[in-house]
């Protein structure tokens, strides 16, 4: 616990969201950040679907909370409370993964010059080896665009 | 992509699965059940194509098509677990398809509707697509990029393909003229082949109401293209 | 023949000369009969309907092959953000809850990751997985309930081969799905029931 007067917060949240955003992902096996009701439904709410394809960025929701896909980190009383939700690759124990994420952020946080309160992971998809799924079907031809 | 040296025990390299691609679509419905994300997007990439071209010979309007495959994908998606058989679930999507078509239709209903003002006159109101302002000849009804290949017949003749694809714009400008009803009856059966008993179920209609649709559909179709007295 | 402004009332068109319209299209590719070659109506009416099953034909095989006729990427893109959002709702299981804050694992995860263990097997295509517990009883999941990891019992539906020797099939399935999800999780699944509810062709 530091006593300084909340100097760290002159770093904003947001910006704190995309640090631990890039590592998470330089992580093998982590695959992507999942949206989730957490980033995703809470935002969409009851507004149509378009409004969804217009907010990929991230966003900043005040000084209090911030989110992107797949991460809500949120400060009270000094104490940063991150929520990561993971997709990995079936080459890793997602379970060590998950572990592994937790350090990195707890890390990361500490870095930006917060203190850590909590890192909870969910597993929210652990994908493997097949051929791609979405390959366009082979008797479609290119789409021509305009 | 599996990485090697990996400290896991469940990663042998031979843990691949069978292409989604390559599976029958019972299995593929059952995981989009399950809310396998990738199986159902597997069901959109199989499926949409042929929706949206329902939709769009029903509503003759690009966006309102798409809009009407976008919501019956995602009802198809929250629909999906309490599907009470795989094979239930394409007839369930063209049956969601059908009733959002003609929803929509009636709506534009309290508009007056003049079937040619619509293709060809002055925009009409909201309804019309940025495309209905074009030429007629290159009405929204049909495609109007060249690039289509007529695959019926071996003989590639310019003048042949110039010719059928002037009928086949004739007839999908025709088929606005025939009412929703017969107009998705008619579409079911004869472009996307549904059977008349399968038809049935999608319109909740008895065979034999279906069958007289159809008929009166075609009846209207055959005296527009080749009108005889 | 001309049009009837009754067109559409629900009985079957007929021709002039009292056949129905859909007895005349259900012979439209057999040859005339004497009556059809004779009647001036039902040779109209064979010609035009000749010409609509060609211009039908072609609008049918033509369609499918139009890129214009294909709705855009932004439906595809709207309609997987939507179902990816939603597949979340599900439960969660614990794994394990380390100084640093607790790790768990989505239902949908779960139960994925089981099918793709299952379908690592030749001659295995697993279909539906569900997750139970022994006190659950036939009680509705509710969406972010907790799953009880110390008794997780599945079951899973698969297709199999028609070639695959089944009791065998199924001894290499549950000791599979068993490792597969151990090594992932650290669960120790309590109960893999197997059902086979479709063999397919090879």
């Amino acid at each position: 616990m530091s006593d300084e007067p909340a100097e760290a917060t002159v770093v904003d949240l947001a910006s704190v969201t995309r640090t631990l955003r890039t590592a998470l992902l330089e992580q093998p096996g982590i695959l992507r950040l999942e949206p989730t009701v957490h980033s995703t439904l809470t935002r969409l709410r009851a507004s149509a679907v378009d409004s969804v394809q217009r907010r990929l960025r991230s966003e900043d929701d005040g000084p209090q909370h911030a989110s992107s896909d797949g991460l809500a980190l949120s400060l009270a009383d000094g104490l940063l409370t991150v929520q990561i939700d993971i997709a990995t690759d079936i080459g890793h124990s997602a379970l060590t993964l998950a572990e592994t994420a937790q350090t990195l952020a707890a890390r990361t946080i500490e870095r930006s010059g917060f203190t850590v309160g909590s890192v909870a992971v969910t597993i929210l998809s652990i994908e493997g080896g097949s051929a791609p799924a979405e390959r366009p079907a082979p008797e479609k031809r290119p789409r021509v665009s305009g | 992509m599996i990485r090697t040296g990996s400290p896991s025990r469940a990663s042998p390299a031979s843990l691949t699965s069978v292409p989604l691609a390559d599976l029958d679509e019972s299995t593929v419905v059952a995981r989009a059940q399950d809310g396998d994300p990738k199986a159902f997007e597997r069901l959109i990439t199989v499926h949409q194509g042929g929706v949206y071209r329902l939709c769009f010979r029903m509503l003759d309007d690009r966006g309102h098509a798409e809009d009407i495959v976008q919501e019956t994908f995602i009802a198809a998606w929250r629909g999906l677990p309490h599907l009470a058989t795989t094979q239930a679930f394409v007839p369930w999507l063209y049956r969601t398809a059908t009733n959002k078509c003609l929803d929509q239709l009636r709506q534009r209903k309290r508009r007056p509707v003049d079937p040619t003002a619509e293709l060809d006159g002055p925009s009409t109101g909201a309804w019309d697509a940025p495309s209905s302002a074009e030429d007629p000849r290159t009405s929204p009804l049909l495609s109007s990029r060249g690039a289509v290949s007529l695959s019926n017949g071996v003989s590639p003749d310019p003048a042949e393909q110039v010719e059928t694809r002037e009928q086949m714009r004739a007839l999908a400008r025709l088929l606005q003229t025939v009412p929703p009803g017969p107009r998705a009856c008619w579409l079911l059966r004869e472009v996307h082949g549904f059977s008349y008993h399968e038809i049935a179920a999608i319109v909740q209609l008895p065979e034999s109401t279906v069958r007289g649709r159809i008929a009166r559909a075609k009846r209207v179709l055959a005296e527009g293209m080749s009108p005889w007295r | 023949m001309a049009l009837n402004d009754d067109r559409f009332q629900e009985e079957r068109p007929r021709l002039g000369c009292g056949r129905e319209l859909d007895d005349l299209w259900a012979s439209i590719d057999h040859p005339p009969t004497p009556h059809e070659q004779s009647c001036p109506d039902c040779r109209h009416a064979r010609a035009a309907l000749h010409h609509l099953a060609s211009v039908t034909q072609a609008m049918r095989e033509a369609d499918p092959q139009d890129p214009g006729l294909e709705p855009g990427d932004r439906v595809r893109n709207a309609i997987m953000m939507v179902a990816r959002a939603e597949v979340r709702r599900g439960r969660r299981a614990p794994l394990r809850t380390t100084e640093l804050g607790t790790i768990d694992i989505s239902e949908q995860a779960l139960t994925a990751l089981i099918r793709f263990a299952a379908d690592t097997l030749p001659g295995v295509r697993a279909r539906r997985c569900t997750i139970g517990t022994s006190d659950e009883g036939r009680r509705r999941p509710v969406a972010g309930e907790a799953v009880d990891v110390g008794d997780i019992r599945i079951t899973l539906r698969v297709a199999v081969a028609s070639s695959v020797g089944i009791p065998a099939a199924m001894v290499a399935l549950r000791e599979r799905v068993g490792t597969v999800v151990q090594a992932q999780t650290s669960i120790t699944m309590a109960q893999i029931d197997v059902v086979v509810e479709d063999l397919y062709d090879v």
